[in-house]
């Protein structure tokens, strides 16, 4: 087992140079650099291209990327061209918040997402097409949309929740909580919905297997052969679906977090993207793809864990 | 199959509703308003919401206006704009501009010191001003024309300029930031700027509790010099980038000041909760800026009758009531009314006539009309501007290509590459001297072809050189020059706009630009 994560871990360094460096060209690309945008449209030309001679713009940008991955191989990321601050400090201090939302959007999909599959299946006719209507439109409704009739209704009419911002968890649990309830179900409605329809086609076709009618005949209790045979022959479909989720919820994270004005990871890329602060987009990068990476590799794990065959394979 | 199963989908669908009622009751009960609490000596918090983030705290590399409202709290500068324009004591407590407008002499107050405990005197000024200087900030070219400091007594010193700048006093002020004084201590060390404050102003910022970009936390400074004016025991300014957002947060009470936009202003100012109120007041011009004067990529452009014809075919009154209600007045002019050099009979130069426009597209040889190439940054004010002007220039023959640029270093690339020889956008009016760098002068970054004249050159240097009594003919001369010939074609003032709370008093911004937050308090 060790060795398949060693050997799985090894195919992906590659795959982080890759990403790293399609970012910077793409930042390279991009109208405009980061003298212009350090001095907001005020500076003279030989101002401009003064500050570009000592950023370092005017090098080729193969040799800018060679100096950021010599240094990034030493584990210094840099710091952010207008603050100064460490990127590492950057991305640590704001992991917190993204993760938060990423977790609350699994928790929120296993918990709605698998019953309401299950419920489905077994009970089918109506309440199998009420998930195939909410799938459509967890669909058809954009996510920031979907944000602001949350913050619309819950927050402002209703009151129940703080309509935006952030309170880390040792500050006050409690408003840690409340201020991620909004974020975390605009976020993860579209999720719920997908796990909720992939929950229901997969029991739906294990409960008609023949082992089922066999572990039915021997009086086991119907909450036994649902939760103890059933849902875990139907899970490993169910795993790839949850491991889509968390990777679309890294992107989802990126508009929640400016709609619910959230100091995290997707909104730090967002503001690093504008101001061509290209270190910390490259920090956010490689967390987020060293991030996808692992989900992919629990993901593969588990598929041994749930399926036996796999394992031996 | 169903026969079997029903029990246990209820308990099933009963367990997780459990759980996740339970995740939601924990979540209401901790209350829903926000970080509006309230410190030991019960003064509470003040909530602000800002557009958008300074690109530093440093106030040398710091922008001005709205993204210089972070900076506020935490930097005493030496003198304050009022809302009707006049200067008024800060770190200052009296100056003298030179009768040639080429130094001034600033006397100190004797109790500041900076937020570390170092003293503010002439030494400490003069080492400040210096590092703004040479750090070459986006405003540094205000200062551009310093010969030197000299340190008269140890609260005295003196800022000697190469030439004239009638308006040099408002450059030491909290929207042009020169004067937001640094502690000496700490220019050692000038990367700390980045992420730590060290002025002199009421309170001082929370690193701790600070997240770069997106939240700003102040506690009061121990030692600034009026404690009096501490409202609070504790500030906190957010990043609101989405207005909807903000809006929001502003209802249900995060927020207790709004910065906001005309257009947000119009759309809400009839759906405001109890005792809330907006603050909004002219400051600022938008709409098209006719760069290309010499007519090197866009032809017509080098024809004044073009320009003016352009002037003619829009409908001011019309576009500023459709876009912008009653947050937005219609004018012609750079400097919108009440700032120095606003001429009301300027506004009349122009009067919409689509039969005027093409009569003098005719004349300069397009009777069958002309395109003119526009860009602009990508965002709803402009967008919005960009198809009601082009909806009626359009019928005096006069058709506009649209490049939209996704920021502004985006527009600033492309003008460099001359893709188009005019641009929709907006800024403040201001102080003359110090708004004509942005527009008038040959390098200024809204003057991309460096467009001179010799008759425009001899009414700046007039106006930079003519006393205090003569001043504001000398720039209504300037901005009549302008305006008759057609290098904008602006066709409204702006109202900056804010959104307060009840319980919270706050000034007028006026000819301030924004609201100084340090005159933000809770209500009498």
């Amino acid at each position: 087992m060790l060795k398949l994560i060693l050997h799985r871990l090894a195919l992906s360094v590659p795959l982080l140079f890759v990403v790293t460096f399609l970012t910077f060209l793409l930042n390279a690309l991009s109208p405009g650099d980061l003298a212009q945008t350090i001095l907001q449209g005020q500076g003279t030309p030989a101002q401009v291209a003064a500050l570009r001679h000592q950023i370092g713009l005017d090098q080729p940008l193969i040799v800018q990327y060679a100096a950021w991955a010599g240094h990034a191989l030493h584990g210094d990321l840099g710091s952010s061209a207008y603050t100064g601050e460490q990127v590492w400090d950057l991305v640590v201090g704001r992991m917190g918040v993204t993760l938060s939302i990423m977790v609350g959007v699994l928790i929120v999909c296993l918990l709605a997402g698998v019953s309401l599959g299950i419920l489905s299946a077994l009970k089918g006719g109506a309440i199998g097409r009420v998930i195939d209507v909410l799938s459509l439109g967890g669909l058809v409704f954009p996510s920031f949309w979907v944000a602001l009739v949350f913050i619309s209704f819950f927050a402002v009419t209703l009151q129940w929740f703080p309509a935006t911002g952030y309170t880390p968890f040792a500050d006050d649990p409690g408003m840690w909580l409340a201020g991620l309830v909004l974020p975390v179900l605009a976020a993860g409605l579209h999720s719920i919905t997908s796990v909720a329809k992939q929950t229901r086609d997969s029991m739906s076709d294990v409960m008609g297997r023949d082992f089922i009618r066999a572990l039915r005949a021997t009086g086991l209790p119907t909450s036994t052969i649902v939760v103890k045979h059933a849902l875990r022959n139907a899970s490993l479909p169910l795993v790839t679906v949850l491991g889509l989720v968390m990777v679309a919820a890294i992107t989802g994270t990126v508009f929640v977090e400016k709609v619910f004005v959230l100091p995290g990871l997707g909104s730090l890329a967002v503001d690093a993207t504008q101001k061509f602060d290209i270190y910390v987009l490259q920090g956010v990068t490689l967390f987020f793809t060293v991030l996808t990476i692992l989900i992919n590799l629990i993901v593969d794990l588990s598929y041994g864990w749930l399926n036996p065959k796999v394992r031996v394979s | 199959m169903s026969s079997f199963s029903r029990p246990v989908s209820r308990r099933t669908v009963l367990a997780s509703s459990v759980g996740l009622a339970s995740v939601l009751a924990l979540a209401a009960c901790s209350g829903g308003s926000g970080s509006t609490g309230s410190g030991g000596s019960g003064k509470g918090t003040l909530t602000v919401s800002n557009t958008f983030a300074p690109v530093s705290m440093d106030p040398a590399l710091s922008g001005n206006g709205r993204a210089g409202t972070m900076l506020t709290p935490a930097y005493e500068p030496l003198v304050r704009t009022q809302a009707d324009g006049t200067l008024v004591a800060a770190l200052a407590e009296s100056w003298k501009l030179a009768p040639d407008n080429r130094s001034v002499t600033f006397t100190l107050r004797k109790d500041a010191k900076f937020s570390d405990g170092e003293p503010v005197n002439a030494d400490a000024a003069q080492k400040s001003i210096e590092y703004w200087v040479k750090a070459k900030g986006p405003f540094s070219v205000n200062l551009g024309n310093l010969d030197r400091i000299t340190v008269d007594s140890a609260y005295v010193f003196t800022v000697w300029l190469k030439s004239p700048n009638p308006d040099l006093v408002s450059v030491f002020n909290a929207y042009w930031l020169a004067g937001n004084l640094i502690s000496p201590k700490a220019l050692a060390d000038p990367k700390q700027l980045g992420t730590k404050t060290f002025g002199a102003g009421p309170y001082v910022l929370d690193p701790a509790a600070t997240v770069s970009g997106k939240s700003y936390t102040y506690v009061p400074n121990q030692y600034y010099y009026d404690k009096s004016k501490v409202y609070w025991d504790k500030v906190v300014i957010s990043v609101y980038e989405d207005q909807n957002s903000a809006i929001q947060a502003f209802k249900t009470g995060q927020l207790k000041v709004m910065v906001s936009d005309p257009i947000t202003g119009n759309a809400n100012k009839n759906n405001l909760p109890s005792g809330a109120r907006i603050l909004s007041d002219p400051v600022q011009w938008t709409g098209l800026l006719l760069l290309d004067r010499k007519g090197e990529t866009d032809k017509p452009l080098g024809d004044v009758r073009v320009r003016q014809a352009i002037n003619y075919a829009l409908d001011r009154s019309l576009l500023t009531k459709a876009l912008f209600g009653d947050f937005g007045t219609p004018t012609s002019q750079l400097q919108v009314k009440g700032f120095v050099g606003y001429d009301p009979a300027n506004d009349e130069d122009y009067p919409y006539s689509i039969d005027k426009a093409k009569a003098l597209l005719a004349e300069a040889g397009y009777p069958n009309g002309v395109t003119i190439r526009v860009g602009y940054v990508s965002n709803t004010l402009n967008a919005t501007q960009a198809q009601a002007i082009a909806g009626q220039l359009v019928k005096a023959g006069i058709k506009l290509a649209f490049t939209e640029a996704q920021n502004f270093g985006d527009l600033n690339t492309r003008l460099g590459e001359k893709q188009f020889g005019a641009i929709i956008a907006q800024s403040n009016s201001g102080t003359p001297f110090m708004a004509q760098f942005q527009t008038l002068q040959p390098n200024g970054s809204y003057n991309t072809y460096h467009s001179q004249d010799p008759e425009l050159t001899r009414l700046l240097a007039a106006a930079a050189t003519a006393p205090a009594a003569q001043s504001e003919a000398a720039w209504k001369a300037v901005y009549k020059w302008v305006d008759d010939n057609a290098w904008f074609g602006i066709i409204s003032a702006l109202n900056v706009t804010y959104f307060i709370a009840k319980g919270v008093d706050a000034p007028h911004p006026g000819q301030n630009l924004v609201i100084d937050l340090v005159d933000v308090k809770p209500a009498s």
